[in-house]
């Protein structure tokens, strides 16, 4: 019997370890089912060992696991494997079913998989789904509201995996699974992650049990980049079918980083630099190290500290990438899938003839020598401190008023508000986009169109700036501006950061709610504006125009905006 | 005829043994039938048999004897046989072959001469002599008539032992069905009582024996008699039941009889199966003890009784006044009010009896925010019921008609507070707006009209802010602290700004300090309400599982469909709840869709499952994503907004918070004074006084022995005398302790009653001298005890002088903070409502004098003026802007004051070992008796508490 498969989690990777008292009792326990197994086996007469079937599901080979188990549904010995089968396969009823039986009482593996599948089986009945069969994706939907988000999804997941295969030179296996859940709350229960270690780090996804569990988009109120999330967790488990999960943590993370954009063009403001935060972290020693991401980065203390490990982990795969080439690194996946109990490092200094901590040392070196260490922080006099206060101050201040009074239907005073920060912060996206909002609720399409004109006018973009931009049909600067094409990007580039945001899902449009009548200014927004999401989709989208206008109304439905 | 002689002969053997032979009969018969009598007496179905079948065999005998004897006769062979045989059996032969020869000879002619043949036989028949014959007749009558006889001594013996033996034994023999026809008086000298249960307190009755009569079920009926034959078996029955008769020790029986029904009582003897029961019956109706009829009604609107049953709506229920009138045909125990709702039932006791009171009419009120009523979510069905004391057949509960009263969706009455109070936030953006607009304003006509404009657009803003406070949202109102807040933050808003301040600005912060605290306050009561409805969600749980396991399915589903609709109604009303509330809410709304999935699939082990998750998400009500706002790859990425942009509810609480902790330090000086003072008056000497005092404590209680006893009419002038002598003597005890101070309130009072006795001229008070004795003797008493007291106090002031001097340090102390905190209270961000500042503004006013009195050693004085002080304090400390809403979860008997200043139960009693406390404690309860002068019980109340607490 093989201890269950661990977590890959975007934040949480995997569970705390048992104590080495525990997990001795547990391996002891383990060889003891395994020499019953075995015996079992040799009177049933079947050649079938609970370690195959486990090392087939584990490779997400579910097929071959069904295979093995086909013959042997009488063996008590696979009743534990049977119940793995159905957890890998959603099926947590029926591993609920298995796992409630008596045999399994007092096994402390089978009660940890007994609470994933009572959790799971709680967060997934009745769910909604959705399979697309030609993409070969498999989608379970805790609230059937997101099920105008499983056309993208599928398209995601689809080119994220065929990329990934690439990279990694492993096949995946076909469907793949995803579990979309509601809230953390949800996500904790289906994969057995700790609920207060995902609300600590923030966590989005875990790859586990040979699904992709993650959070809906509508969860967070401002929503998150789930299309990068979703490849990540796809090269999870496209990890542990190369290395049947015997990759190490920092390989697990470091890679999942560096495929989880690779599956997509590069997108404007995609800059960021790992081996910059590395060094940062390195001379201001707050490196978290290779070595000591611990359990999981879930797990660490601080949402800090788990940026600093995953920006730690990139870089370092990255420069042993860089150093060794992508074959030794197919080879290295290769070796780790046999490496058995020799562990990972076995298979690292096998390949590139160098043990981890050696690799370590000279990554570090490289950064010293390459990366320039970042300027301390200037000091600041205590006016300019309490300056610097006092704008954060005001920034909240007229964010806020300008809010109210959008809501309130009040647009030159929100405006005014705004216009107020504008001076401040004028490379913020966020409050471009408000001003932009104001504008045309006022009927100021040009100023509207100004404020949100230029990549080059802020610093990071945000869903509700590349909204209207697609409304403009400005596109991502790489398309001509007014094409379907530029409106089709910047939409795209919106729904994948807040997909549930009616401005995004609706294409920079809107519908004023809860103004009085008396002043109902929204109203005066472009009365010639186009029906919303014309334009982001076009005639080749096919199922995804359809999907673009399900998505604007499933937006106006949730009604966060 | 050759046979002539023959029969002859037979008739002269009749007649003389005919009278011997019916003797026989006779006897043997009247033998035969006594002797069944006793056999049929045992009673049981086999002696019954047998006696029977001997009566039927001698019946038998007979009716063959008699057939026989007609044969006899007629049969010459039987009559030679008999009579001729009898006493020449040689010649009988003879005869019988002779008459043999003519039968024979009559039939065939092989035999000779039919004439020959019968003169054969007469000469045979004529050779018999009479005379013989009626030697032999006589000698077999005299054989007979011994027979007769000793037949005859048997039976008259059988007879003698027990004629009614006969009696009963042939009654018992032709009883059917287990009863004798032939009734028999077995008692004589009967005398029947009657004995109510003893919850009913009647005596014991006698009855007539022969009467009808009606008694209470449960009443014990005892007959007693002298048997009229001995060894019987005597029962007393209701043809159900049978209780046997006993020995009464006195030659009598007795028997004793449980009334439950309505019954014929008879005496009977019991006879093996059979029962001969006396032909006069008892008749005795059973009265049952009746259920209490309860009748209930609640007032309306308009102040009308409706009566019940009546549907209501719980929601528009801010006081829901019932009144009942319950009656009992024998009393009372018991009156509940019961209210049950999803298989939950709460049960409050409006009143207990001792069983005693038939009728009682009482009203009970309550509230919408009623705790129980507040969780409910499914109709709650209201009865009062009533419980009689009918140990007899098991106490009986009367329901009213049901009052049913639907609960308004879970979450509505907050959903709908926190409507009301988003559109004061709307006013104020109003303004706000306005205000923005105005500044660009240059044309100073123009500005004025403006400013015109923007007072009314505040001044609706007030208005509605004043009708948003006072209003109620099913039971639920806004919270005090809020409700300071909210006003205090409006009254910044009327306030005109300094020159050069911008009226923007200040109406801005007014708007963000009314969106941070409703924010804050929305997410209070968003997770109140998601707990509530994870409890909804738990009942669709419940339901599910019952609707795999009932064998109700209709009811099951019923309950199911019941709990699915609360479930979707409530989560539509938590996503009214600002931003959680409209997070957490659509999570419900997710599972929701889940949970109807499965149950139109008709899988309900996946209906309960998801239920049971949703439970758990609603318990634990966070944000679906934590406490962050966005998610990201990186933990932690993404530019995050923190902060809020008002700090002023915060403020608002910190000064609640000072406010709060300056009225207990308050409280804690003015006990720290009390005890001062009486430590101070404890330690002066009054052993000169002593003497004296209880001498005039002698006096003054002769004087009040005239005046009369406790018990008359109140309000009469006697019953106010008597009073006048509780407080006198009241008074007389304190003196003697030399509790002057006691002592002096006492006579106070008691001079009071006694003016009122006086002034009272209804004639129940005749010795009006003694009254008058008693007063004068009163007065003169009382004055010594005021001017022993002043002397007391002020030799206790000299002695406290340096401690209370301290108390005025501390009291100024206490009233700069008071100031402080009244200035405070006066700013924008922690503005108080008007009342409370001025509130604050006089209580630190009372400190400052009560200071001053404290300095000058006056602690009367300063006593009085602290606790002016202290009132005024409590006046305007109102507590936070949340309330208790935020602890609904943890403090679950806070959600009996909504608006957070409610009684809350479940104190503890201080312990022993903490002695400050139980000091404290102590005291509270004396001031509180303190204040509770009046009265016509409350000296000894005092006397009793004291006693208690000593």
């Amino acid at each position: 019997m093989k201890a269950p498969p661990l977590p890959r989690g975007t934040v949480a990777e995997r569970p705390p370890q048992a104590p080495r008292r525990r997990r001795r009792v547990a391996r002891s326990l383990g060889s003891l089912l395994c020499l019953g197994a075995v015996l079992l086996a040799g009177t049933a007469g079947s050649a079938t060992s609970p370690r195959q079937v486990a090392d087939a599901i584990i490779e997400l080979d579910v097929e071959r696991g069904k295979e093995l188990l086909k013959d042997a549904e009488q063996r008590g010995d696979l009743a534990f494997e049977r119940a793995r089968l159905a957890l890998y396969l959603g099926d947590c009823e029926t591993a609920q079913a298995i796992l409630s039986s008596p045999q399994f009482s007092d096994v402390d593996e089978a009660r940890h998989f007994r609470e994933v599948a009572d959790g799971c089986t709680g967060t997934t009945v009745g769910g909604l789904v959705v399979e697309d069969k030609e993409r070969g994706v498999w989608m379970r939907l805790q609230d059937s509201e997101d099920k105008a988000l499983a056309p993208l999804i599928a398209e995601v997941a689809d080119k994220a995996r065929g990329r990934i295969e690439q990279d990694l030179g492993v096949k995946m296996p076909r469907p793949l699974r995803i579990d979309l859940v509601r809230d953390l709350f949800s996500l904790a229960a289906v994969t057995g992650l700790p609920l207060e270690a995902a609300e600590t780090t923030g966590t989005v996804a875990v790859a586990r049990w040979g699904r992709v569990t993650m959070l809906t988009p509508r969860a967070a109120s401002l929503g998150y980049p789930w299309e990068d999330t979703l490849a990540h967790e796809i090269t999870h488990l496209a990890l542990s079918r190369a290395t049947r999960d015997r990759a190490p943590l920092w390989l697990q993370e470091g890679v999942a980083k560096r495929e989880e954009t690779r599956w997509r063009e590069k997108q404007p403001f995609d800059d960021a630099d790992y081996d910059r935060v590395a060094r940062a972290a390195q001379a201001q020693g707050q490196s978290v190290g290779i070595g000591g991401l611990g359990s999981s980065i879930a797990m660490l203390p601080t949402p800090e500290a788990a940026s600093i490990a995953f920006a730690e982990v990139t870089s370092f795969v990255g420069f042993w990438l860089r150093e060794n080439g992508t074959p030794a690194f197919h080879m290295l996946l290769r070796d780790l899938k046999g490496v058995g109990e020799r562990g990972p490092n076995a298979a690292l200094a096998s390949v590139s003839g160098v043990s981890l901590s050696e690799w370590n040392s000279r990554w570090q070196i490289w950064l010293e020598a390459h990366v320039a260490a970042p300027e301390p922080p200037p000091k600041l006099s205590p006016l300019e401190i309490r300056k610097r206060h006092q704008r954060a101050e005001d920034m909240i201040r007229y964010a806020r008023l300008g809010d109210l009074l959008f809501e309130r239907g009040h647009m030159e005073a929100a405006e005014s508000r705004l216009t107020k920060m504008f001076d401040a912060s004028p490379d913020d996206a966020s409050l471009r986009a408000r001003l932009a909002r104001t504008a045309l609720a006022q009927g100021k399409t040009e100023r509207a169109k100004e404020l949100v004109g230029k990549l080059e006018d802020v610093d990071a973009a945000t869903a509700h700036w590349w909204a209207l931009r697609a409304r403009f049909g400005l596109g991502t600067g790489a398309e001509r501006p007014g094409t379907p094409e530029a409106r089709k990007a910047a939409y795209r580039l919106g729904v994948a950061l807040d997909p549930l945001s009616e401005l995004v899902a609706c294409g920079g449009y809107w519908k004023p709610r809860g103004v009085p009548e008396a002043q109902h200014s929204a109203s005066k927004s472009d009365p010639s504006a186009p029906e919303p999401v014309q334009g982001a989709g076009s005639a080749s989208d096919g199922e995804l125009a359809e999907a673009y206008r399900s998505l604007c109304e499933a937006a106006r439905r949730f009604g966060r905006d | 005829m050759p046979l002539a002689g023959l029969f002859r002969l037979g008739d002269v053997w009749r007649k003389r043994t005919r009278v011997a032979r019916r003797w026989l009969v006779f006897a043997a018969g009247v033998l035969a039938v006594f002797g069944s009598a006793h056999l049929a007496r045992i009673g049981t179905p086999g002696a019954r048999a047998a006696a029977a079948g001997v009566l039927v065999l001698l019946l038998g005998f007979w009716l063959y004897w008699i057939r026989r004897e007609r044969r006899v006769a007629l049969s010459p062979r039987r009559l030679i046989e008999r009579v001729i045989a009898s006493y020449d059996p040689d010649l009988a032969e003879r005869a019988q072959r002779a008459l043999g020869l003519v039968e024979r000879s009559e039939r065939t002619s092989f035999a000779g001469s039919p004439a020959l043949a019968r003169a054969h036989l007469e000469r045979l028949v004529a050779k018999a002599s009479l005379d013989r014959v009626e030697a032999a007749a006589r000698q077999r009558a005299g054989t007979f008539a011994v027979l007769a006889v000793l037949l005859g001594v048997a039976s008259t013996f059988a007879l003698a032992f027990g004629p009614m033996h006969i009696v009963e034994g042939l009654d018992v023999l032709v009883a059917r069905g287990g009863r004798a026809p032939l009734a028999i008086d077995w008692l004589e000298s009967t005398e029947v009582r009657a004995q109510p249960p003893s919850y009913l307190r009647r005596g014991e009755r006698l009855l007539f024996t022969e009467a009808l009569t009606a008694q209470p079920v449960g009443t014990l009926i005892t007959v007693r008699g002298k048997p009229r034959f001995a060894g019987r078996r005597l029962v007393l029955t209701d043809g159900q039941r049978e209780i046997p008769f006993v020995e009464d020790g006195s030659g009598g029986v007795v028997a004793r009889f449980t009334l439950e029904q309505n019954a014929d009582l008879r005496t009977a003897a019991r006879f093996g199966d059979v029962l001969i029961e006396a032909p006069d019956a008892l008749s005795v109706d059973a009265i049952p003890d009746e259920v209490p009829r309860v009748k209930l009604s609640y007032r309306d609107a308009a102040g009308k009784s409706v009566p019940a049953p009546a549907r209501l709506e719980l929601a528009k229920l801010d006081r829901l006044e019932l009144e009942y009138d319950v009656s009992d045909d024998n009393g009372l125990r018991q009156i509940d009010v019961v209210m049950s709702a999803n298989g939950r039932e709460e049960r409050r006791v409006l009143g207990r009896f001792d069983g005693e009171t038939r009728g009682e009419r009482g009203a009970h009120a309550l509230k919408g925010s009623d705790p129980f009523l507040r969780r409910m979510f499914l109709p709650v069905v209201l009865r009062v019921e009533a419980r009689d004391g009918d140990p007899v057949t098991g106490p009986k509960w009367g329901r009213s008609e049901p009052i049913t009263l639907v609960p308004p969706t879970v979450g509505q009455p907050e959903a709908d507070r926190y409507a009301a109070l988003t559109s004061i936030r709307d006013d104020v953006t109003d303004v706000v707006a306005w205000r923005i607009a105005s500044e660009r304003e240059t044309k100073p006509k123009i500005r004025t009209e403006r400013a015109k404009k923007d007072r009314e657009l505040v001044k609706r803003v007030a208005e509605r802010t004043s009708e948003v406070m006072t209003s109620s949202y099913g039971g639920l109102s806004v919270p005090e602290g809020l409700q300071a807040f909210i006003q205090g933050q409006i009254r910044v808003l009327q306030r005109r700004t300094p020159r050069g301040a911008s009226e923007t600005r200040q109406a801005e912060d007014v708007l963000l300090a009314l969106d941070v605290s409703l924010r804050r306050f929305s997410g209070a009561d968003a997770r109140a309400v998601s707990i509530r409805l994870g409890a909804v969600a738990e009942e669709v749980a419940d339901a599910a599982s019952a609707a795999r396991e009932s064998e109700d399915l209709q009811g099951a589903e019923v309950r199911l469909s019941s709990a699915i609709e609360a479930l979707k109604n409530g989560a539509a009303e938590l996503r009214k709840l600002g931003a959680l509330g409209q997070d957490v809410g659509s999570v419900a709304d997710a599972d929701l869709g889940r949970i109807q999935r499965a149950r139109s699939e008709g899988t309900l082990s996946q209906v309960e499952a998801a239920a049971r998750h949703l439970a758990a998400r609603l318990r634990r009500p966070n944000p679906s994503f934590g406490s962050a706002r966005r998610g990201g790859v990186e933990s932690g990425g993404g530019a995050q907004e923190t902060g809020e942009p008002s700090q002023a509810d915060e403020r608002f609480n910190q000064l609640a918070d000072e406010l709060g902790q300056l009225v207990r330090e308050h409280s804690a000086s003015i006990s720290q004074v009390q005890r001062t003072l009486s430590e101070a008056e404890q330690s002066v000497d009054m052993s000169d006084l002593e003497k004296e005092a209880k001498e005039r404590a002698d006096d003054l209680r002769q004087a009040m022995n005239a005046l009369p006893m406790a018990g008359a009419n109140p309000g009469s002038a006697r019953a106010a005398a008597a009073l006048g002598r509780e407080h006198g003597e009241a008074m007389a005890q304190s003196l003697s302790k030399l509790s002057l101070s006691d002592a002096v309130e006492s006579g106070k009072s008691a001079l009071q009653a006694l003016k009122d006795a006086a002034r009272k001229q209804d004639g129940s008070m005749e010795n009006r001298a003694a009254l008058e004795a008693a007063e004068t003797a009163l007065k003169r008493e009382l004055e010594w005890a005021k001017k022993a007291l002043e002397r007391l106090k002020e030799s206790a002031e000299d002695k406290a002088k340096s401690r209370l001097d301290q108390a005025g340090e501390r009291e100024k102390e206490l009233a700069r903070r008071a100031g402080n905190l009244g200035a405070r209270g006066k700013e924008g961000e922690t503005a108080l409502p008007e009342d409370a500042t001025q509130a604050l503004e006089r209580a630190e006013a009372a400190m400052r004098d009560a200071a001053k009195a404290l300095a000058k050693g006056e602690g009367d004085k300063a006593l009085e003026l602290q606790r002016e002080a202290q009132r005024l304090l409590e006046q305007a400390s109102k507590g936070q802007t949340t309330g208790s809403q935020g602890q609904d979860s943890k403090q679950p008997s806070q959600e009996s004051s909504p608006n957070g200043k409610g009684i809350q139960t479940g104190g503890e009693v201080p312990e022993r070992s903490k002695a400050e406390r139980a000091e404290e404690f102590r005291r509270r309860v004396m001031q509180g008796l303190g204040k509770t002068k009046a009265g016509r019980m409350s000296p000894a109340v005092k006397r009793y508490a004291e006693s208690l607490l000593r």
